[in-house]
């Protein structure tokens, strides 16, 4: 006796019994997954749904005859097996099965799933287990026993709950458990879940664990759909936040270094103006402006690409992006910080000390320095004239050439 | 350095002759006229190019997003609704060149075998 279901392929109704269901469903599960990288699964899916109906047609079952495992075997004789499938897809992969005729060539990637089928709780034990290779039981100790640490064991236990997936589907199963997928083990998988599902079955009704294991189940996913959708929303929020900050710094910089470089016919007073042309007449001072704009940039633009990176989840600096630009940042910041200090010396020294010249109530004080300075550079003194005083320095500094 | 000396698989040698060219019997079909899927398979058994009937349907999507063919659905009494696929006018001229190349590889191939039988 056997229990039977009513699926439809092509829009056809079939009456198929649970063995055969669970064969057929494997079956186009694992020629999904052999698709993966091509745009029009559905399609293929569905004229594979279609040619199956057909050939159950031909093969004379009408609704009173439901589909047996026979059929489906059968059928799926004529089809080829999912690797098929995939082959036909992509003519790089025909090169490649050559070399290994019988082999798939890409070795399942392991996934972390919570594992349902051999749960106590929530099946991220097992899970975990099924990951590292190791029995579920040592993983559920350390759990128990991290939860006397402050109780972080309990902690993790809910964060994973929230953020691992269940293995929904056999596809899902297998890599969970790293497995590759082939024909032959699609029977004996279906055969193994079907003893499963009797057993799960006779054991859940037994279970008083269950209604509360799955009123919790329900209960993390809605908070786990809340807490992934707050999550997405800070990442766009940051990673637009990042690019902003990042574009607005660089234009605030360009505008500043333009104001530097265009400045000569500016209104600034004619002190900052001096300083501005001391920058631009050596190449020392050219060379602590461009080195120092690189310092000021670098940081800018790499917040910039880390935002874009947030929004579209990819990490764009390998090992060696990295080095390069903390190499030319380091050089530039290096180079800055000694070119900007003897420039500061040299300004210093051609338009003497700045304050004294703006503010007219310390020029007593300032003029003890203004005098020492002027008998430094040439023994010339200053006048006792305060007018005077400061035209005259600006014209010391204009006629006379550098000391040094 | 051990070479692994590897089998030579005679049924994958054969299945990969066919491979690499089966959608130019697919076209040639189709261009004849327009078929349903499984009369393109029907047709492909009888020439005796038998492929697995798996790799047929990526093939078929292939062909038709990269405009070669096109398909319309047609209701059927007996069974699910059927794809008929034709062939488009750029499907025509691959179909053209395919040929041309064809043939050209008919009579290089031909002249190879025909040296091969004399000097045996």
């Amino acid at each position: 006796m056997k229990k039977v279901i009513n699926i439809t392929l092509g829009s056809i109704v079939f009456a198929i019994d649970e063995d055969a269901y669970g064969a057929l469903a494997s079956y186009l599960e694992q020629i999904k997954s052999n698709l993966k990288n091509s745009d029009d699964i559905k399609e293929i899916i569905d004229d594979v749904e279609i040619a199956i109906a057909e050939k159950f047609i031909a093969r004379n079952r009408s609704e009173k005859m439901a589909v047996t495992v026979a059929d489906v075997e059968a059928v799926i004789g004529d089809m080829g097996s999912p690797v098929e499938f995939g082959v036909g897809e992509e003519g790089e992969s025909t090169a490649n099965q050559t070399d290994a005729p019988k082999e798939p060539v890409i070795e399942p990637k392991k996934r972390l799933y919570r594992d349902r089928d051999n749960a106590v709780l929530a099946g991220i034990s097992s899970g975990i287990a099924n990951y590292f290779d190791v029995d579920p039981v040592i993983v559920r100790l350390i759990f128990v026993i991290a939860i006397f640490f402050n109780g972080i064991g309990l902690f993790a236990y809910i964060v994973l709950w929230l953020v691992v997936p269940v293995a929904e589907t056999t596809a899902d199963k297998y890599a969970m458990r790293g497995e590759r997928v082939t024909l032959k083990d699609i029977s004996e998988r279906v055969k193994k879940n079907l003893d499963d599902i009797e057993k799960f079955d006779y054991q859940k009704t037994k279970s008083a664990w269950s209604p509360v294991r799955s009123f919790l189940d329900k209960l993390f996913r809605i908070i786990g759909t809340v807490v992934s959708f707050f999550f997405l929303l800070l990442r766009y929020v940051a990673g637009i936040a990042l690019i902003v900050f990042g574009a607005l710094g660089i234009a605030g910089t360009v505008s500043a270094y333009s104001v530097i470089l265009l400045s000569e016919k500016v209104l600034f007073p004619a002190e900052v103006q001096l300083v501005f042309e001391t920058l631009q007449g050596s190449t020392l001072g050219i060379m602590a402006m461009v080195s120092s704009f690189i310092v000021i940039t670098i940081p800018l633009i790499i917040l910039i690409v880390v935002g874009a990176g947030i929004l579209v989840k990819r990490n764009y600096f390998t090992v060696q992006k990295t080095i390069t630009l903390a190499v030319v940042w380091i050089v530039a910041a290096v180079l800055a910080g000694t070119t900007s200090a003897l420039q500061v010396e040299q300004v210093m020294q051609q338009i003497g000390p700045v304050e004294g010249r703006f503010d007219d109530s310390s020029f007593e004080v300032e003029w003890e320095n203004g005098s020492l300075y002027g008998n430094d550079r040439s023994g010339h003194f200053i006048y006792e004239d305060r007018r005077e005083t400061a035209t005259e320095t600006i014209d010391v500094t204009k006629q006379e050439p550098q000391p040094q | 350095m051990s070479e692994v000396k590897q089998e030579y698989n005679i049924e994958n040698a054969k299945s990969q002759m066919r491979k690499g060219f089966i959608e130019f019997p697919v076209l040639l079909i189709i261009g004849a006229k327009p078929t349903y899927a499984p009369d393109i398979l029907k047709q492909l058994k009888n020439a005796n190019l038998l492929v697995v009937e798996g790799t047929m349907y990526p093939l078929l999507s292939r062909l038709r997003r990269s405009g070669l063919v096109e398909y319309e659905w047609q209701e059927s009494r007996s069974g699910p609704p059927r794809k008929m696929y034709t062939i488009t006018i750029q499907g025509k001229e691959i179909l053209q060149q395919l040929e041309s190349s064809w043939s050209s590889l008919d009579t290089s191939v031909n002249t190879l075998i025909n040296h091969y039988e004399k000097s045996n």
